[in-house]
Parts: structure tokens; sequence; C-alpha cells
């Protein structure tokens, strides 16, 4: 089921549930699709999270009733037409992303107090990490930033009491049930277990391209330093 | 060909601004953009320029820029104490420029950001459709991509002329900045999560504008908030927003917010009432009401319809 709700002077909030999960998260990739299809003329934005989906549109175009008819009729079509179904071939059609870590000290300053907090070593944590298939559940922060799940029950680490300053591009990062590579130098405060020689985003790109979309299935492959520095990965920083 | 404007005082914080930067929100990109539009917009209109054309928002001051070849600039927002080669300028006005000419803005005298459009607006590379700068997701700016605040010497290409009058802004469209403020809210959101108590405190109070407020967001401090809901599964947030996190003091989200957040919202802003709020300085008192989505939306309208009338390229 879904629930509507205005949430802007110009967005309107679409409730798919009050957990995420798989099925949730693969309605929301088709629905997001659908939306900027039908809706084109009237929608500028449309942001899909873990549970829902935000649909921004231009007052000049459309108020809050007529987008909310609009979507309501999109969203019984939806269910009307055998969502379920579209669903369950499309969880089969999830894109597989492989991303290289170096879990290096020199780049993993929080390694060590993971391994801590989850009683085991280091290795064992690097294991746990590269062996989880994480989902993106959604895209924000920064331009690119995906949130991915779930992590091992035994590394779900709060995140820093004090955020760093400055966490460097390509940082492999985990915070609780969460997992992410931080695309940009920027402030966190999630713990930094890696780093990724892989570009997430590139600013010079018209229009932008991000590597991990919604929905994607990701998998961290580790490489030594050798091979980090290889594929183009920065150490200092 | 284009002619450059010399940044030869930069000031704290000034920034290549326009309406904002849509249609990436999804890939975590916020969009940005002029905080006080009513100002931003004036300024823009006094040339006849696009509604999109690209401004300097000028926070605090001080400023200088020299023109090389002669032009027209119109001043609007905070009381700047704009001069022309030592002439004082009426504010919310145009005024030409001679080759040559160095314009100088003092510290701001009410309000927080003064805007300066120059005719046909700046000429700067744009980035996904906007020349907005957002300086947390290094985004704008004056290449484009490095997404700076200006720095002395720097260059700033604007366009040629096309010529015209100069006028001024109608006394009932200038404003000045000092008064407290009475934000109108939607409730919306998690709105029903808060109890009737913290509702009753939230409209009851009067806050005051933390210091650590900033583009993505204006901190007020008051009474916390009794019993704020726990944190939820994230959601997308845009400028408006009031979220109020563990410690009870809420945040209005202002335009290089975030795109999605997990504090729980008690609604948002009339994006009009935000125009004041951009220019509310550390300490200055803040009252909410509540509104309507109806008049929040008819409000916006009038503004966007007003500024944007025959001339824009959108």
């Amino acid at each position: 089921m879904w629930q509507l709700q205005d949430a802007g002077d110009e967005s309107i909030i679409i409730y798919l549930a009050q957990t995420p999960n798989e099925t949730v998260l693969q309605r929301i990739r088709l629905l997001v699709d659908l939306i900027r299809d039908s809706l084109a003329g009237w929608v500028t934005d449309v942001v899909p999270s873990y549970c829902s989906i935000t649909v921004y549109y231009d007052v000049l175009h459309c108020d809050a009733q007529a987008i909310a008819r609009r979507l309501t009729v999109l969203l019984q079509q939806f269910e009307a037409d055998g969502a379920g179904r579209a669903v369950r071939d499309s969880v089969e059609r999830a894109r597989q992303v492989e991303l290289p870590v170096f879990y290096g000290r020199e780049v993993a300053p929080d390694l060590q107090r993971v391994a801590e907090f989850a009683g085991r070593t280091v290795e064992e944590v690097v294991r746990l990490h590269s062996e989880t298939e994480f989902r993106v559940y959604a895209l924000g922060f920064r331009p690119g930033f995906a949130y991915m799940g779930e992590t091992p029950e035994l590394l779900r680490v709060p995140r820093l009491d004090t955020p760093r300053r400055r966490v460097p591009m390509g940082a492999v990062a985990i915070a609780g049930p969460q997992a992410a590579v931080y695309p940009c130098e920027s402030p966190g405060g999630w713990n930094l277990i890696g780093r990724c020689p892989v570009a997430l985003f590139d600013r010079r790109e018209d229009p932008p391209r991000v590597l991990l979309q919604v929905g994607d299935r990701v998998r961290f492959t580790p490489v030594d330093r050798a091979t980090f520095l290889e594929l183009g990965g920065v150490l200092d920083g | 060909m284009a002619d450059f404007a010399i940044v030869e005082k930069a000031g704290p914080l000034t920034l290549i601004q326009d309406t904002g930067r849509r249609g990436q929100q999804h890939l975590g990109v916020s969009v940005g953009g002029a905080l006080d539009t009513h100002a931003a917009g004036w300024a823009n209109l006094l040339l006849d320029n696009t509604a999109s054309a690209a401004l300097l928002e000028i926070c605090l001051g001080p400023f200088a820029l020299r023109f090389p070849s002669a032009t027209r600039i119109a001043i609007t927002g905070a009381d700047c104490g704009w001069q022309l080669d030592g002439e004082a300028l009426q504010p919310w006005s145009s005024h030409r420029v001679p080759a040559g000419g160095l314009l100088q803005a003092g510290m701001a005298r009410d309000g927080l950001r003064g805007y300066l459009a120059v005719a046909g607006g700046f000429k700067c590379p744009p980035v996904w459709g906007s020349r907005a700068t957002t300086v947390g997701e290094r985004l704008g700016g004056l290449n484009g991509l490095n997404g700076e605040p200006l720095k002395n010497a720097d260059r700033l290409p604007y366009g040629q002329d096309s010529g015209g009058g100069l006028r001024q802004a109608p006394a009932e469209f200038q404003r000045r900045y000092d008064a407290p403020l009475a934000l109108r809210l939607v409730p919306s959101n998690q709105y029903a999560d808060f109890s009737e108590s913290a509702r009753r405190q939230f409209f009851g109070q009067e806050y005051k504008v933390a210091p650590d407020s900033d583009r993505m967001g204006v901190r007020l401090s008051g009474e916390a908030l009794e019993e704020v809901p726990g944190n939820l599964v994230s959601e997308a947030v845009c400028p408006g927003v009031v979220q109020v996190p563990a410690s009870g003091q809420p945040i209005v989200l202002m335009r290089d917010c975030q795109t999605i957040g997990g504090y729980p919202k008690l609604g948002h802003v009339y994006s009009v009432d935000l125009d004041w709020l951009a220019q509310a300085r550390p300490g200055a008192r803040v009252r909410f009401m509540p509104g309507s989505l109806a008049e929040s939306q008819a409000l916006l309208r009038e503004q966007r319809q007003f500024f944007i009338g025959a001339n824009d390229d959108r």
C-alpha cells in the first residue's frame, strides 16, 4: 500500500512502507521510472529513499491537489498492472557492481577499532565486509553518496561522536547497519575501513552520472596496495 | 567578447548564485541558489535580466569590484552602503557604471546578504543548467567546478549591456531586515508524531537565530522541545523543512541543504518567508505561526510569476 503527503511548497512524498526491504526497494525503482515517464512535464525531481519517493514539481505548472490526483491514478494503475510480477522480474535484473577496496592500515584509520568492537581480527572484519552483498537504498549527503545496507551485525559500530572535518575521496565507511564510499572529500562521522580507487561521481560530466544507483547490488573486493595504485587510487590526503 | 570584472576585495563569503540547480536531487545534488529570492529577483528585474541570470550574493561584506567597460548594475538586499567611485548609491536601484568604475560595499548595516546583478548577468560556465555555487558540494563558482567563494583578483566574465534605463524598486518592495520574524509553517510530514505540548511549545515561544547557521540550515535556539520523536528512516528533505534533532532545537533547512535526512520534521516554512529568514543575523528573533499549503503555494506562484514575467529564458 501507499500513502501520499505534502512535504514542501513544491513537493509531495509517497510512503510505500514502514521499513525497507528488497520488495519495497524494487517497487520504488519501478515507480521512479514510471513517474518520470508519465509526469515529465510536471515534475522537476524524483527522489527515492529507503521507503519513500518524493516528487518535486513547479507551482507554475500544477498544485498540491493536481499532483496528488495524478499520482493516485498512477499508483492505482501500478498496483493493478501486477506490480508484484514486475517487481519479481526486476529483482533478477538488478545491476551488480564490484568495487575494489584496499583495506591497508594507512587508509583505514578505524579498522582496528572496528575489529575490537566486533571481537574479531582485522582479517575477519575484512572478510565479513567483503563477503556481504550490499544494496543501494538511497543517494544523498553529497553528490553520488550511496547509502548501502546492510552491514553484518558484528560490524555495526556506531558513528563517531565527533565527525572528522575531512574524510578523503574514496573512503570506504560503515556506521551502524549502513555502508558507503565517500564520492568526494567532505566532513564525515562514519568509521573508515578502507579506500576505493574507483570514481563514484565525476562532476565534469554533463548530464551528471553516478556509478551507484538505487537498487544496485554491491560487493567490495579486497585488492592489495599495488593493485589499488594501478587502478588510480590515491593514498595521501 | 566578454569583459572581466576584477574582484578587488572578495569579503568573507561572496558567491555566484542564480535560481538554483534542479533535476539532480536524486543524485544527492542540492538545489542551491540565492537565499533571498525576493532581493535577487529584484536585482535582475531592475536590469531586465532573465530571472535565472547569475548574480553575486555578498554575505556581510566588505566587497569591491572594478568594471573595465561601461555597464549597468543593480543592488538590492542587505544595506551594504554601496558606493561607486566614492559616491553613495541608492539601494534597491539600477545604476550606470563607467569604464574603470569601482563599486564598493561596506559591512551590511542590516540583514546579512546583499545582491549585485550586472546587465546581462555574470557569464561563468554553468554546471547542469545552473551557475549556483554550493560550497559543500564544490559545484558552481568561477570556473563551474571549484564551488569556491570569490577570491581577491578573481576575474568575473560579464555580458554586453544591451542598453536600458535605470530604475528603482517601488518603496513597498524595498525591504529592511531588522524586525523580528513571524514565519508561517505548513504542518506536514511527522507533525502528528510530535506531542501536543511540543507543538504548543514550538508555536508559543520566541527563538533566536544561532551563530552556527549557514546556507544549509538556520539553527534556532530556545527552550528545547519535549519528547522529540526518534529518528526515522531517511527520506527526502528540501529547503523550508523544519527538522528537530534530539536536542529539541529546530533547524530550518535552507537552499544548500542535503537532499535526504532522518530527523523528524514539523513541517515546512512558506517559501516566501524563507527570503526573510535568509537575512536574519545570529541573535535575530523568530516566531512560528501555523499556515496552510494553499496560501503558501499561492504566494510562491505569485512571486515566481512576478519575477519571470515576459523576460525569462525558461
